[in-house]
């Protein structure tokens, strides 16, 4: 079975993706349009996210007719073939968080959550090269394009909520089998044990994909980090599963691999990329073209050069500007923070915003200083 | 569909300033299809039911609903009749029909639901999506985040047939709207309709009607293109079967909805129509309907209920549950007694923190729910005791809708 991963990101000289046991795709393989300002919208992760769709359908591209998408937090476990079997019938098939109604005082609430979060789970998808697949690819990298944001009231909980609409634009089949999709939001209530001659169960059956999603080696102790519910909980063989994941990321040298950078992570001046200049960068809307490529700080039409320049009709930085145009606690306490009321702003920002937005000091604007 | 028609019943919720509206359903309904019965269940009192409709009128006290004067008193009136969509579902289903829709009181049938009936029929729950296709233009991704934090599917039509998974799904629903049936988008929550999303995963016999002739609405017009052909309303290359109302009101017949100001009612592609719909709300009665009181909307010696008291009790969760009867006045075990009854500070449910043990549980509900109060009280069961009483007096009162006979002050602590 063919398995091909995006390396979101470059690989600089840091591996050599001919050594590795994938097949390496590159961002610049995916029909991205203008990808240099779609790797600038978001942060490392939700970028990864936001690549899906284009992933999936650059295999089909390639001539495969059925795709399995997996998120990396992900062990498979047992043969896919029933997936690909359905596939092969169902040309979108999605994995719901949950398979049948919670019990227990606390049912609701979780189903809340889950609510919040997305009904389907984007870690395992299949998409067919059939019709829907394509129209439900194309859609959603549209929307992923600026809609990719964790913004739970607004409705967004990254690329995933977008599948609750599935069903209604599609139709889609629902994968109803908890043995495709284990992860912290279906325990304790799915039990998890291994037979004797060590096969995964889950609820008897074997389990084909466990998900360890939100787990962090470096607080082992937790099966996720994503909420702290199932802290010290019993739950059957998954603390081996995860002690299998530990043991196998240790091997695979994640000591090493974490300290390594992401590519998109700095300007080319080395200066790191606030998610304040990310926002920003999102709410010009189709302005940015001017600025070509976002991380390329040279020259008077840069991005950087615009953040860091005096906005029109203000003596702040746009930086600065914008920071105090969003708020109304700024402008009560700051009311002419544009003109004579600029000093007065940046001690705060010095004193404070630095803080609050993450920023170090090189953002502080110190005009007249 | 081959084989016997399937027997067909269609249900709705209201309360008695609804009673038009069920009026108009009925009308439209019966004029498509004259032997399916309506049921509407009435989200009133025993005594505030009435009888001699062209549907079959049922009180929610009859219902089997745990604590159900306890949730008659958290929910509004609105809220009630949707808490009633499974219960109303539940209770049709078991005469024996094959297929049982539940249809909102604003919607105006306006073509043959038996192809909906029919799916209803086959499968255990049966959803109409708000939106059937991907939404084109420069609004399109902010439009379908309106429905991801709305639903995906409308609440305002959901159908049951006779099967195995029909029960359970009416039961899982029924158990979260009795603690979840709150309008908190942004928690995920928009009364009983997101909880429609989780159905099919939840159950396997689901019916998604992808029909664009189903649930026209404010939400999809631009996508529905509604338009007369001689006598019918078509949608596309097929009829119009109705059209949903949600938050017309004809004394505002300029307005398709008050959820969508933008859209006015020539978007509809037929305006017509909606002229027509508020005529007949009018000829229904509408005006009179106008003035009856929920007959939940006052304790039991006839004082309304502040929206602060039902936003208490529901604040009070798994505390306030010994208020059995939250509409009872007598006695001095009675909600109303605890909310009124100063230096209660120590019991479950005070505010936490709260340093106004000389106050009500009311006042000092209304007090930590309103930063300005803070600020301009400190301490209000202290030293500010005098002037927030005041501001009570004046101003309090006025701001929460408090009967004067509910403000019982006593000395200053």
């Amino acid at each position: 079975m063919p398995f091909f991963v995006l390396l979101a990101d470059e690989a600089g000289g840091w591996f050599d993706p001919a050594a590795e046991p994938f097949t390496v795709i590159t961002l610049e393989q995916l029909a991205l349009p203008h990808l240099e300002r779609l790797r600038f919208h978001y942060e490392q992760q939700p970028f990864t996210y936001a690549c899906t769709p284009a992933l999936i359908a650059a295999l089909h591209g390639q001539g495969f007719d059925e795709v399995v998408y997996f998120k990396q937090e992900t062990l498979v476990l047992a043969s896919l073939a029933p997936l690909f079997d359905r596939l092969a019938r169902h040309p979108v098939a999605v994995t719901p968080h949950l398979v049948a109604p919670l019990t227990g005082p606390d049912a609701g609430d979780r189903e809340q959550n889950i609510l919040q979060s997305g009904v389907y789970n984007v870690g395992v998808l299949g998409v067919a090269s059939q019709p829907p697949g394509p129209a439900l690819l194309q859609w959603w990298g549209d929307r992923l394009r600026r809609h990719c944001r964790h913004d739970v009231p607004g409705g967004m909980h990254f690329e995933q909520r977008w599948l609750d609409l599935a069903p209604a634009f599609f139709g889609v089949h629902v994968l109803r089998d908890p043995a495709y999709n284990i992860g912290h939001w279906s325990l304790p209530d799915r039990r998890v044990s291994l037979a004797a001659d060590g096969t995964a169960l889950v609820d008897e059956a074997p389990l084909r994909v466990f998900r360890f999603s939100g787990y962090r080696p470096d607080e082992a102790a937790r099966i996720t980090g994503y909420n702290q519910r199932l802290d010290g909980a019993d739950l059957g063989a998954v603390h081996a599963l995860i002690a299998r994941v530990r043991q196998a990321l240790d091997e695979e040298g994640y000591a090493l691999t974490r300290t390594w950078p992401y590519a998109f992570a700095r300007f080319d001046n080395g200066v790191p990329v606030p998610a304040l200049a990310r926002h920003l960068y999102l709410d010009l809307g189709d302005e940015v073209a001017r600025f070509g490529d976002p991380l390329r700080t040279a020259g008077a039409a840069s991005y950087f050069a615009w953040l860091t320049g005096r906005a029109s009709g203000s003596r702040l930085t746009r930086l600065w500007d914008a920071v105090w145009a969003s708020r109304p606690d700024l402008q009560q306490a700051f009311p002419d923070a544009r003109e004579a009321g600029a000093p007065a702003l940046r001690a705060w920002a010095r004193s404070f915003g630095l803080a609050e937005y993450d920023l170090p000091a090189t953002w502080l604007d110190e005009e007249g200083a | 569909m081959t084989g016997p028609r399937p027997r067909v019943a269609v249900c709705t919720a209201l309360t008695a300033n609804f009673a038009p509206w069920g009026r108009v359903l009925a009308g439209s309904l019966h004029a498509r299809h004259p032997s399916w019965p309506l049921f509407a269940l009435v989200a009133e009192r025993a005594e505030a039911v009435w009888d001699d409709e062209a549907f079959t009128t049922i009180g929610i006290e009859s219902m089997e609903v745990p604590g159900l004067l306890r949730q008659a008193f958290l929910h509004t009136p609105h809220e009630l009749t949707v808490l009633a969509k499974p219960l109303i579902l539940r209770h049709v289903l078991r005469q024996g029909f094959d297929a049982v829709l539940f249809i909102d009181s604003d919607i105006l049938i306006t073509g043959d639901l038996s192809p909906l009936a029919s799916a209803a029929a086959a499968h255990a729950v049966t959803l109409t999506p708000h939106l059937l296709t991907p939404l084109h233009g420069p609004a399109r991704a902010a439009r379908e985040l309106t429905m991801i934090r709305s639903g995906t599917f409308n609440g305002g039509c959901v159908g049951v047939g006779a099967h195995p998974e029909a029960l359970p799904f009416l039961d899982w629903w029924q158990a979260r709207l009795l603690t979840h049936n709150w309008l908190e988008p942004w928690a995920g929550l928009h009364h009983d309709q997101r909880w429609l999303d989780l159905v099919p995963s939840f159950f396997d016999q689901v019916c998604i009607v992808r029909d664009p002739g189903c649930n026209v609405a404010y939400w999809n017009l631009p996508e529905r293109g509604l338009r007369r052909e001689g006598d019918d309303l078509m949608v596309g290359g097929g009829p119009c079967r109705f059209i949903h109302f949600s938050g017309f009101d004809p004394r505002r017949p300029g307005q398709l909805s008050r959820h969508a100001l933008e859209v006015s009612p020539a978007d509809l592609g037929e305006p017509v129509v909606v002229a027509d719909y508020a005529a007949r709300l009018c000829a229904a009665g509408i005006e009179e309907a106008r003035q009856a009181v929920h007959s939940f909307a006052a304790f039991d010696d006839g004082i309304p209920i502040p929206d602060v008291a039902r936003s208490i009790l529901r604040q009070l969760c798994a505390a306030g549950a010994r208020f059995e009867d939250p509409f009872a006045t007598s006695g001095p075990d009675s909600y109303r007694e605890w909310l009124l009854t100063p230096g209660r500070t120590q019991e479950p449910g005070a505010v936490h923190g709260h340093r106004a043990a000389g106050l009500a549980p009311l006042w000092q509900h209304v007090h930590a729910s309103r930063a300005d109060l803070q600020q301009a009280f400190p301490d209000p069961g202290g030293a500010d005791y005098d002037r927030f009483a005041e501001w009570v007096r004046h101003f309090g009162v006025h701001e929460h809708r408090i009967d004067a006979r509910l403000v019982t002050w006593g000395r200053p602590a």
